[in-house]
């Protein structure tokens, strides 16, 4: 010992210190992704808005590249997922819907119609109070390659499922026919005679993702109760969903997920009754101060109950002395010279109509899908996703790595300027939604095996303001 | 020669709390080279002039006039694996450096008075993850640095027996940068800086040649950071009522109290053997709030809730030539940070630590120290509740790795 010098000892230790230690903390490894028991090789996305992409009340290239189902196969794909094609608009195409014209003081939204790219144009019901103009889309670039990863469409109804020629172009100036110009635009030459479950089953699935439902709902819903009135009833169309499963169950091998439709009080859309918007104006919190006035079906003006609905658009436009379009008006939106259209307003009778359809024991769309899933044959193969779940729990707000998010369509970061599709964000946590709940756990309802890792929700563009 | 510290050190040991939750927080590796070699076991040793921040009591038991110059420099390197997404994220190198200054002066003939000053940065952290991790919303960069100074004086009652008081004052301040996730782009930046002051006392005593003890206390430092600017960037011009482009916010920074007793047993001529326990009252770091003037923006909660903490040294020298002293040392320390208040600036853990160290002399006045330490952290899973709005909190699995170096010069008169 007495021979090394001070300096050798020193680098003695030193390199002992450095052969003992890493530069890094080694953390536990990441449990491996897996598939499970799945067979991911075609994901097929079955269903209507939510699962089409629908953002701010229609359909853009970006926003179906934020779409949830494809979103949720990025993330199978990590696990082996096969390919996911979508029929994109082209960049500047659009569906239409809302855009933002600008925010009031109390951070809510003025919005006015957005532009619809279409080819064709006629108009349905003209002369009436539902007086509407259908579009026909642009075709999908590729409709000639086969049918897309995701055949979800806008306006989708249950209904329609089973019906030939939805997506057949004569049917477009045929007001009585069931028609949908989505559906047109990506069928391939040969296939406009197919019905919806037909295509679905060409498609060949391994793995579906079903959100139906809220397409039969959403004309009657948007429109304030006023126009397509004339529902099937309950029974008739929650049949159609369980028509659905069965068809799945019987003509493709699939496994999937089956979304349930969010009831009208989780949805930002509809809670803003009339004492919540008393609220955001400021006024005392009693109907009876602050009447908000509306024009009913009988040509009456009539004041609002404390738990009618104002549609979100027109929240903001409540007490501005302007009337529903925007346009100056020398008295103030909602008051008796100035009332609210039977259009803006979902009273309460049309609520529990609504919420009949959605979820209401035993026979409603989302029971009969929950049973639907549970029957031999289904069972193990479907799993049901409580979207009202999500929805809820989006409304009491969340903290998400030091993010504040909320149901709030302007400041919330997680629904759209429509109150019911979501943001790409948004899209996100309902991926990881339907992660956590449907496919990672093992239970007596869902077997799959897989493991899966979530979405960083904030790497996805947040809600532009101006 | 007496064998009794390793006994000592068994039974404190055994006295440990098990399964406590784990002094950690944000103070640093000791400030000192000649301290660090030992791993911080020095609160019974009268060595060199750094005593005025080890132990203000064994000032008293310096023989001579004594000024020492040193640098720390400290690494900790945190890795974090997201429970969400298993994505792995490393902060970026980032060494805090600490200068050190220490002196001694005995003021009588007899050297029962000694006055001593240190200088120094014991507390502090830097904190840099990677701009695109998964908790840029919490923080990006969180550093907190402070600047102690100590004016300290002892007296030596009886020859083996000393005791000491002195002046902590402190300067802090507190850098945060993170971004506003809300918004694309939009980045928040937090600055303060502050002061506060407190005190210290300590005694030290000797049985025979073989034997000393010594016990330390410092008092809490409250740093009162009242000129705090927020900046906020990137903000869409609608939302800058929400998210002013610059506010002011006050804030405090507790640091805690420290108990540390310690015993030194000189086993043979040449070995040296030491022995610190450690207290830390971090308890009183409840919370770091950033509170804004005229109600800008609704005051940040930051919950820390730390627990008082242990800490144990163990450290031996070995003389191993006239004019070379090499040492070594392991510490245990205890982190303040209960398991559901991890947070992304400062996500501590209970650290496992190693030192090596030396001393040489050259000539008859000066002795060089040099010493490296190296610590590991446990793994720690921190758990995030999406519905407490006010909790600021991700998900995941911590790691620290800290690596130490130190260099002091000490000119002895």
């Amino acid at each position: 010992m007495t021979s090394l010098r001070p300096s050798s000892l020193l680098l003695l230790a030193g390199l002992t210190a450095t052969a003992l230690v890493g530069c890094e903390p080694t953390l536990d490894e990441a449990p491996a992704v897996s598939a499970g028991s799945l067979d991911l090789s075609r994901v097929v996305a079955i269903g209507d808005d939510y699962a089409a992409g629908v953002a701010d009340g229609g359909l853009t290239r970006a926003r179906q590249e934020y779409s949830f189902p494809n979103l949720l196969v990025q993330q199978l794909q990590r696990a082996g997922a096969g390919a996911f094609t979508q029929p994109l608009l082209a960049t500047g195409e659009s569906t239409g819907g809302v855009q933002l014209l600008s925010l009031t003081a109390t951070n809510q939204a003025l919005t006015g119609p957005a532009a619809v790219s279409f080819i064709d144009q006629e108009p349905l019901n003209p002369g009436t109070p539902c007086e509407e103009i259908r579009y026909r889309l642009p075709a999908w670039a590729d409709a000639g390659a086969g049918l897309p990863g995701n055949l979800a469409v806008p306006g989708l109804r249950l209904m329609d499922l089973e019906t030939p020629g939805l997506g057949d172009e004569t049917n477009f100036r045929n007001a009585g026919a069931a028609y949908n110009a989505g559906l047109e635009r990506i069928l391939p030459d040969g296939a406009d005679a197919a019905s919806y479950l037909t295509l679905v089953k060409r498609a060949q699935p391994t793995f579906v993702i079903v959100s139906a439902g809220l397409g039969d709902l959403l004309p009657y819903i948007l429109s304030g109760g006023t126009c397509n009135t004339s529902l099937p009833s309950v029974s008739t169309v929650s049949f159609r969903a369980k028509r659905l499963v069965d068809s799945l169950v019987a003509t493709t091998s699939a496994n999937g997920i089956i979304l349930g439709v969010p009831k009208l009080d989780v949805l930002p859309l509809t809670r803003t009754t009339v004492s919540a918007v008393s609220r955001g104006l400021g006024r005392p919190d009693t109907a009876s101060l602050y009447g908000i006035v509306f024009r009913n079906n009988k040509n009456d003006t009539v004041r609002l109950s404390y738990e009618d609905i104002v549609l979100l658009p027109m929240v903001a436009r409540v007490g501005r002395m302007e009337d529903a379009t925007g346009t100056p008006y020398p008295q103030a939106f909602g008051s008796r010279e100035n009332p609210l259209r039977d259009r803006d307003v979902l009273t309460t009778t049309e609520i529990a109509r609504v919420d009949g359809y959605i979820n209401a024991p035993p026979s409603s769309i989302n029971d009969r899908l929950r049973t639907a899933v549970s029957i031999a044959g289904a069972k193990g193969r479907f799993v049901y996703v409580e979207t009202g779940n999500f929805f809820q729990s989006l409304n009491n707000g969340q903290f998400i790595n030091g993010i504040r998010f909320s149901d709030d369509p302007v400041t919330g970061g997680l629904v759209s300027l429509d109150g019911y599709t979501l943001t790409p964000r948004g899209n996100a946590l309902l991926v990881n939604f339907i992660i956590t709940n449907a496919l990672n756990p093992l239970s007596t309802v869902s077997n799959f095996g897989t493991s899966l890792p979530l979405i960083d929700i904030s790497t996805l563009p947040a809600t532009r303001l101006p | 020669m007496t064998f009794r510290t390793p006994r000592l050190a068994a039974a404190l040991l055994a006295a440990l709390p098990l399964g406590s939750a784990w002094a950690g927080g944000f103070q640093n590796l000791p400030p000192s080279a000649y301290a660090l070699g030992l791993a911080g076991a020095v609160t019974a040793s009268a060595r060199d002039a750094s005593c005025a921040w080890f132990n203000p009591g064994a000032l008293g038991m310096l023989d001579s006039a004594s000024v020492s110059i040193g640098l720390t420099a400290q690494n900790v390197r945190r890795a974090f694996r997201s429970a969400s997404t298993r994505q792995a994220a490393l902060t970026e190198i980032a060494p805090t450096l600490g200068p050190n200054l220490y002196a001694a002066l005995p003021l009588d003939s007899a050297h029962r008075i000694v006055v001593g000053l240190s200088v120094n940065s014991p507390f502090g952290y830097d904190t840099e993850w990677p701009a695109d991790w998964q908790g840029r919303a919490l923080v990006q960069r969180s550093r907190v640095r402070t600047f102690f100074v100590q004016p300290t004086a002892a007296y030596r009652v009886t020859d083996n027996f000393s005791i000491g008081a002195g002046a902590v004052l402190v300067g802090a301040d507190l850098l945060v940068n993170r971004a506003v996730g809300e918004f694309d782009g939009a980045t928040a930046a937090y600055d303060a800086s502050g002061t506060g002051a407190g005190w210290h006392v300590g005694v030290m005593g000797r049985s025979g040649d073989a034997v000393s003890f010594g016990l330390a206390f410092r008092s809490p430092v409250k740093i009162k950071m009242d000129d705090g600017t927020a900046t906020f960037a990137g903000i869409p011009a609608s939302q800058a009522f929400r998210f002013p482009a610059s506010a002011t916010f006050g804030t405090e920074l507790r640091l805690p109290w420290q108990l540390s007793a310690g015993i030194s047993n000189a086993v043979t001529d040449k070995l040296l053997l030491n022995f610190s326990f450690e207290l830390s009252g971090w308890s009183a770091y409840d919370s770091l709030n950033i509170v804004y003037s005229d109600n800008a923006r609704p005051t940040e909660r930051g919950g820390r809730r730390y627990e008082d903490a242990m800490a144990f040294r163990v450290g031996a020298e070995y003389q191993l030539r006239p004019r070379l002293a090499v040492r070594a040392g392991i510490l245990y320390d205890e982190s303040p940070v209960r398991d559901q208040n991890i947070t992304a600036d400062l996500p501590d853990a209970n650290l496992l630590g190693a030192s090596v160290g030396a001393g040489y002399r050259i000539g008859r006045h000066l002795v060089v120290d040099a010493a490296y330490a190296y610590g590991q952290s446990a793994r720690r899973t921190s758990r995030a509740d999406v519905t407490a709005l006010t909790v600021p909190a991700i998900a995941g699995q911590f790691r620290n790795l800290v690596h130490a170096g130190a260099l002091n010069v000490t000119y002895r008169f």
